[in-house]
């Protein structure tokens, strides 16, 4: 069916050298990296780190430098094409309000090679979104679980979310991440999502990007971040022995001494103190904050 | 087709208002008034076809009178009776379409959802196109076809009050005249599309632009272009030429012309006037085309395409 046949592994995108100048601006910096198949890849960085403006280069909703292959096409010249295999949700509630539920799958049934109503339906059928209102009837987190519901029905090897959930109760956010890795996510799909609420998707990512100023400062498997960042609680008395180590990060509260360390030896650090997992939140900041990245 | 087929669905439910609801609201009222004036009592003021003073006639009468006149007579009377009540409609359809054109690719990205309709298998172009297409193909059609249901609605109530009062109820039923005024009118609006095509591919451009207010971006650059003209250069070209498209008028004159030479008549020349029903009841379809070699049409295609390229084009990367 597909002349570029992708199986679990391969690479679903392939960027080398993706730059973005917005005048004198620089959002992305030429950055180089492969997705593969399979994965659920979280973009994490701070408003103004290029995240959104890498999305929109993968799903060629901008001109960009640089080569960027999306299952083997080029997002920029191909869109329409790539848009049957890759499925996006670029923001909240972007669903057209004048139109009825019935009449959007109506219209994507129309245009979409790859959509199934039944399984759209299927989905629909345990939430409470009436299929006879119009959008504009319905509640910011319905619209979104609606769109969900379309994403659910649509067979793409890609789905890309930009802060799908911004500005949902907690209820809708947790929902929506449960439905996507419960129900849609498997090994011949990867998925890549940035969102603010970091701690809530933490524990279904397989791999994590950091993005700063226009430039990835990590790029690597979820499980590997346990091996490589380690929190060192001491006393003031180990602290220079800790400073010693080269931490990433260093902050000091109720006379005990927090060091960051990305890297570095277990076994010594044990020596000096505590030492501790973090959490993606707390990597985040250490390494966005600390002077070391 | 079936990707065809849901982008008009699509353009005709998020455009209803203005491609169903005005022509039918407005076909309907002028319904409402002709019923209601021919149930008014028995009587309906009508202008005498044969000379300046008006007559009181029942629908009976009126029957009647038709029927004493020669057949391409009869032909032209109805056809003309029925394009009077379908013009109302027809006169706002230019600014049904221009908001239709201006408003949609502004609105998408207002509400942002551009953003869902580009995460269809569909391109820009398509979209671009089927939003002309809405604007300059769908709305008329639909006007045409609901003023075609209105002047059936208007005969059968003519039919059914004259038929009670004891008229030939026969004489309205002009079929064949009628059939070859609607098999006319799509015609003639098509090549009024193509005419202003350029003006109308202006303000979809606008609108996939205007970072807001589409319509001053619309409005004002040709309001200034055509107010320096008038006063540096002391002449109207620009206007007159927006005009000449808006209006088709090439295409009316062609049309127009034997028409317009028949009902030249004065004092009441009754020949003058059997020449201009006749033209009436008799249309000339291949006058309709007879403008599609004019130079003047051409260049206003060529501008149109240009402007159809760069709302594509904004389409794409206007975010």
């Amino acid at each position: 069916m597909n002349d570029h046949k992708i199986h679990a592994g391969n690479p679903v995108i392939e960027v080398t050298g993706l730059a973005k100048q917005y005048g004198k601006f620089t959002a992305l910096k030429g950055v180089d990296f492969t997705i593969p198949l399979g994965r659920i890849y979280g973009v994490i960085g701070a408003n103004g780190a290029g995240k959104t403006t890498l999305l929109n280069a993968i799903l060629g909703l901008i001109p960009f430098d640089g080569d960027v292959r999306v299952l083997g096409k080029d997002p920029g010249r191909q869109r329409d094409e790539l848009m049957k295999e890759v499925c996006f949700i670029a923001d909240v509630a972007t669903l057209p309000r004048w139109m009825k539920v019935s009449q959007l799958l109506d219209y994507v049934e129309g245009v979409h090679p790859r959509f199934s109503r039944t399984a759209t339906l299927n989905f629909l059928e345990r939430t409470k979104i009436p299929q006879n209102k119009a959008i504009k009837a319905l509640s910011k987190g319905m619209v979104t679980q609606l769109h969900l519901a379309i994403v659910m029905g649509i067979d793409a090897r890609l789905l890309v979310l930009d802060e799908p959930t911004l500005g949902l109760d907690i209820l809708f956010r947790k929902a929506f991440y449960r439905d996507l890795l419960e129900e849609y996510f498997d090994e011949e799909r990867t998925i890549i999502v940035t969102t603010h609420q970091v701690e809530e998707i933490e524990h279904i990512l397989s791999d994590v990007m950091f993005i700063r100023d226009g430039e990835i400062v990590l790029d690597a498997p979820a499980e590997d971040l346990n091996e490589r960042f380690f929190e060192l609680i001491t006393d003031t008395d180990h602290a220079d022995a800790a400073r010693a180590l080269n931490p990433i990060q260093e902050s000091r509260s109720l006379g005990r001494c927090s060091f960051v360390y990305e890297g570095a030896d277990r076994a010594a650090l044990k020596q000096l103190g505590d030492v501790r997992r973090m959490s993606l939140a707390d990597i985040f900041v250490a390494k966005m904050s600390g002077d070391g990245a | 087709m079936s990707k065809f087929l849901a982008l008009a669905k699509r353009e005709l439910i998020e455009h209803r208002t203005g491609i169903v609801y005005a022509p039918a609201i407005i076909t309907g009222l002028m319904l409402v008034v002709a019923v209601a004036s021919l149930s008014i009592g028995a009587g309906i003021m009508v202008p005498d076809w044969h000379g300046s003073e008006n007559e009181y006639a029942s629908i009976a009468g009126l029957l009647n009178r038709l029927a004493a006149e020669a057949p391409l007579m009869r032909g032209g009377l109805v056809v003309t009776f029925l394009s009077m009540m379908s013009a109302p409609a027809l006169l706002i359809l230019p600014f049904v379409i221009f908001f239709i054109l201006l408003g949609s690719l502004y609105e998408e990205r207002r509400d942002r959802s551009f953003l869902f309709w580009k995460s269809m298998p569909v391109s820009d172009t398509q979209e671009v196109l089927a939003k002309v297409a809405a604007g300059m193909v769908l709305a008329p059609l639909v006007f045409l076809v609901v003023s075609m249901a209105m002047q059936v609605l208007t005969l059968l109530v003519i039919s059914v009050i004259g038929g009670v009062q004891g008229g030939p109820v026969w004489t309205v039923w002009q079929i064949d005249v009628i059939l070859i005024n609607w098999l006319q009118s799509p015609l003639v609006l098509m090549m009024w599309a193509l005419w202003s095509l350029p003006v109308f591919a202006w303000v979809l451009f606008c609108g996939a632009y205007a970072p807001r207010a589409p319509f001053m971006y619309a409005v004002l650059p040709p309001v200034v272009v055509a107010v320096a003209e008038g006063l540096f250069l002391r002449s109207n070209y620009f206007i007159t030429w927006i005009g000449t498209h808006l209006s088709a008028a090439p295409v009316i004159r062609s049309i127009g012309e034997p028409i317009a030479d028949g009902a030249r008549y004065d004092g009441g020349g009754e020949a003058d006037l059997e020449i201009f029903m006749q033209e009436m009841s008799k249309p000339d379809l291949g006058a309709v085309f007879s403008t599609l070699g004019s130079v003047d049409l051409w260049i206003g295609l060529a501008i149109a395409a240009g402007l159809i390229y760069g709302a594509i084009w904004f389409r794409r990367y206007n975010l």
